[in-house]
């Protein structure tokens, strides 16, 4: 299923910003993890997922490091910086809220009761 | 290594590198994806989005060091190249959004600097557009001015007008006539002719250096006169030194009256006409015997050359009218005053007092066009008249029976001086200015135009808007300042509503006494304080520069009146002494018998002081200082009397100037060394 761009918008950050909590990942990493976690809802190529790490860290949420891979070639990992955490605590709130509203109404949750 | 591969490694290393003395060749993205071993494909995918990202060098690396470690890293995850090459996206997008991150990530300056030539370019954007819709906007002259203000000239019956005749007399005397004097100038008399020639000779070089002047030069070559030479060079410069009884040339203009006395009548019949009947145009309008006559000295080869043609275009605004009979009609005074003289002397009074009556009303025909300048020169020439009774009056007591001098006071006494008048006319060639500078929104307001930056500049540096071509860099430089000056330069409206605010001021001042003045409330102060910040100075400059000299023209308008008073109570001090045999006690006896009422002084509110010294009558105010000197004007340290009123400016009623002259200022009899 492909999401919509502007839904994306909202979900991509936070997505990329929890598969950080438990630790610093690279790029290709990330891509792999999301499309595997979320059953490829919120897979993204290239051209989405750089520019993305590229604005989270210039807001300083996320920050990198540049290092030799065991297979000796150069990568560039990520983690989360304490602001980062502090968005993801907050934006995983909102989209809590967010979520169980929609369950309210019916759009998310169990819904073979619907 | 190759010389050609060191010289590309040299070529992609950065500065900071090559500072350390290391030749790392780190920059070239295309060694690091021949490196990388990936597939021409995803190389290719790489190389363009990279190149379209139109990033620094080193972020450009950057985002392929990334790019290559991401195929690499599906590569041998076991995803197909292709797959991975499929689910790139577009590298047009990827690179534009990879570009916007990548700028995000620049140091704080970067940002400041990318925002500051943004606002600067949009700045730029805006002001092209603004000078390009200002430069469309052109002023509309809607309103004749000039034919206003000739109305009461053109109106003359020719029958009535004295200017025909003036005009005749003017052509008889030639007063103008270029001479060459065997003698210097008296002053000069006792010089030896090799210090006269050196002095000759040095006013020449003076004129050479500074003839010209701004703008108006080439059109008036001739208007500079020597400085200070010690020939008069022409007829009528050796006749003003000699225009009173005592002069040293007192004799030969007595002579040259006495040639002239069919001329001198001319100018009497004239003065006796109702009105004056010139209307007033430009320097080009006059014919070459006007321009002999007025003495104007526009040479007739440049006024028909390409510069005059520039000349003839531009001046036509009312602000560069010509008044060229007031010059004329001064010195016609002046010989009309030297002729009342004369015939005192030669016993003659009623010729004497006709020629003061005709000063008189000579004075008054110059108010034909309510200008300010015609204002005071008419004042000027009054005050000549006042003189001339004083001489026969003090030289020649018994020369007017009491019936002439009981006309005179009537007059005297039946002059009217209207500065209303005067201000109201300053107001329309204000308004001229502005319909030839500001566009017309129908409404009273309007944006500053070409044109109108144009007339700013010139007035602003001083130089005459109306004396011919401009630098040829001006057009451009007055496009570019357009936008500026719409903002910085008052509208029409407000520049109207503020110069008739002050004028509206200026006329309320005129009525009110001297005494009641405050000089920080004075609009002239008010004028000078918007001179004081650039912003108001630059908003108002056209004010600024074009309101009269108020405190100036309120001085001479007290002045003329005073010293009219003065001469007022000198002639009915006369009718008493001749009755009583003496002169009286107080200035209080003269009235009501011989004055209605007797005046105040000027300057305090209190009667005007009067005691009797040497024998003759003494009146005056305390003068600027306050104080009764008993009626001994002030001297300057060289020697100068100075017996004059103060200027609004010096005086308040409750304060006077610190540097006020210590004496008074006599009214009857004016010391002689006045001006």
């Amino acid at each position: 299923m492909k999401i919509e761009r502007e839904l994306m918008r909202g979900a991509g950050p936070v997505a990329v910003l929890k598969l950080l909590e438990p630790g610093e990942k690279y790029g290709y990493e990330l891509v792999k993890a999301l499309a595997k976690r979320s059953d490829g809802v919120l897979a993204m190529g290239q051209s989405t997922l750089y520019p993305m790490l590229y604005n989270l860290e210039a807001k300083g949420l996320i920050a990198s490091r540049q290092d030799t891979a065991e297979n000796g070639r150069p990568r560039k990992y990520y983690r989360l910086t304490g602001k980062g955490k502090k968005r993801l605590a907050h934006d995983t709130e909102q989209w809590r809220a967010v979520t169980a509203a929609m369950s309210a109404l019916g759009i998310t949750g169990n819904l073979q009761g619907a | 290594m190759t010389s050609t591969s060191f010289r590309r490694m040299l070529r992609h290393t950065p500065m900071r590198d090559l500072v350390r003395g290391r030749v790392t060749g780190r920059l070239d993205i295309e060694r690091m994806l021949e490196a990388s071993s990936l597939s021409e494909a995803a190389a290719s995918k790489v190389r363009n989005v990279v190149k379209r990202t139109r990033l620094w060098r080193l972020e450009k690396v950057d985002v392929a060091h990334e790019l290559i470690a991401h195929f690499l890293d599906g590569i041998e995850t076991g995803m197909p190249i292709d797959e991975l090459i499929e689910t790139f996206g577009d590298e047009k997008q990827t690179a534009k959004l990879i570009r916007r991150a990548k700028k995000r990530q620049r140091p704080m300056p970067w940002h400041v600097f990318a925002w500051a030539r943004l606002c600067l370019l949009t700045f730029f954007g805006v002001y092209v557009l603004a000078a390009l819709y200002l430069m469309t906007g052109s002023p509309s002259v809607t309103t004749d001015y000039l034919t206003q203000l000739n109305k009461k000239a053109a109106a003359v019956p020719a029958e009535e007008a004295a200017w025909p005749l003036y005009r005749e007399a003017l052509l008889e005397l030639d007063l103008d006539e270029e001479r060459e004097w065997e003698t210097p100038i008296p002053y000069y008399s006792n010089l030896p002719a090799q210090k006269l020639e050196e002095m000759e000779e040095q006013a020449k070089q003076n004129y050479e250096m500074f003839g010209g002047g701004y703008g108006s030069g080439e059109l008036y070559p001739e208007s500079q006169s020597y400085l200070d030479p010690p020939y008069e060079h022409t007829r009528w410069e050796r006749l003003e030194k000699s225009l009173r009884p005592g002069t040293p040339g007192w004799g030969a203009t007595v002579a040259y009256l006495n040639e002239h006395q069919g001329t001198i009548e001319l100018i009497r019949r004239g003065a006796a006409k109702s009105g004056l009947g010139f209307e007033v145009g430009f320097t080009c309008d006059y014919s070459e015997v006007d321009r002999r006559v007025m003495n104007i000295h526009a040479d007739p080869a440049l006024l028909a050359s390409e510069a005059g043609k520039t000349y003839r275009d531009l001046d036509r605004a009312l602000i560069g009218v010509f008044l060229p009979h007031l010059q004329p009609m001064r010195r016609l005074a002046q010989l009309l005053s030297a002729d009342a003289l004369r015939s005192a002397e030669a016993g003659d009074g009623l010729t004497a007092l006709e020629d003061i009556n005709a000063v008189l009303n000579l004075s008054e025909q110059c108010d034909e066009h309510p200008f300010l300048i015609n204002g005071l020169v008419g004042l000027s020439i009054r005050v000549m008249s006042f003189r001339a009774v004083q001489t026969v009056l003090i030289k020649h007591p018994g020369l007017w029976s009491d019936e002439q001098l009981t006309e005179l006071t009537h007059r005297l006494a039946s002059v009217e001086v209207s500065h209303e008048a005067w201000l109201n006319s300053e107001r329309l060639w204000f308004y001229d200015y502005l319909q030839r500078t500001y566009t017309d929104d129908g409404n009273g307001g309007g944006q500053i135009t070409k044109q109108g930056v144009q007339n700013f500049e010139s007035y602003g540096s001083g130089s005459d808007p109306f004396g011919g071509p401009h630098m040829p860099y001006t057009n451009a430089m007055i496009v570019a300042g357009l936008p500026a000056a719409s903002v910085l330069v008052a509208p029409r409206g407000e520049m109207r509503r503020i110069y008739d605010e002050l004028m509206d001021q200026a006329i309320l001042e005129g009525y009110k006494p001297l005494w009641e003045y405050d000089q920080e409330a004075l609009m002239e102060s008010r004028v000078e304080r918007m001179a004081e910040t650039h912003i108001t100075r630059l908003r108002y400059l056209p004010i600024i520069i074009f309101m009269p000299a108020l405190s100036s023209v309120t001085k001479t308008i007290h002045n003329e009146a005073g010293l009219r008073e003065g001469v007022l109570i000198g002639i009915t001090l006369e009718l008493y002494r001749r009755e009583h045999g003496d002169w009286p006690d107080a200035l209080s006896a003269l009235s009501p018998t011989y004055l209605p009422s007797i005046p105040v002084d000027r300057l305090t509110g209190a009667p005007v002081k009067y005691r009797v010294k040497d024998a003759g009558p003494v009146v005056y105010s305390v003068g600027v200082d306050g104080d009764d000197d008993g009626g001994r004007p002030p001297v300057e340290r060289d020697g100068d009397i100075v017996n004059e009123m103060a200027s609004p400016k010096q005086y308040s009623g409750e304060s006077m100037a610190e540097e006020a002259y210590d004496g008074d200022w006599v009214l009857w009899p004016v010391p002689e060394e006045q001006e």
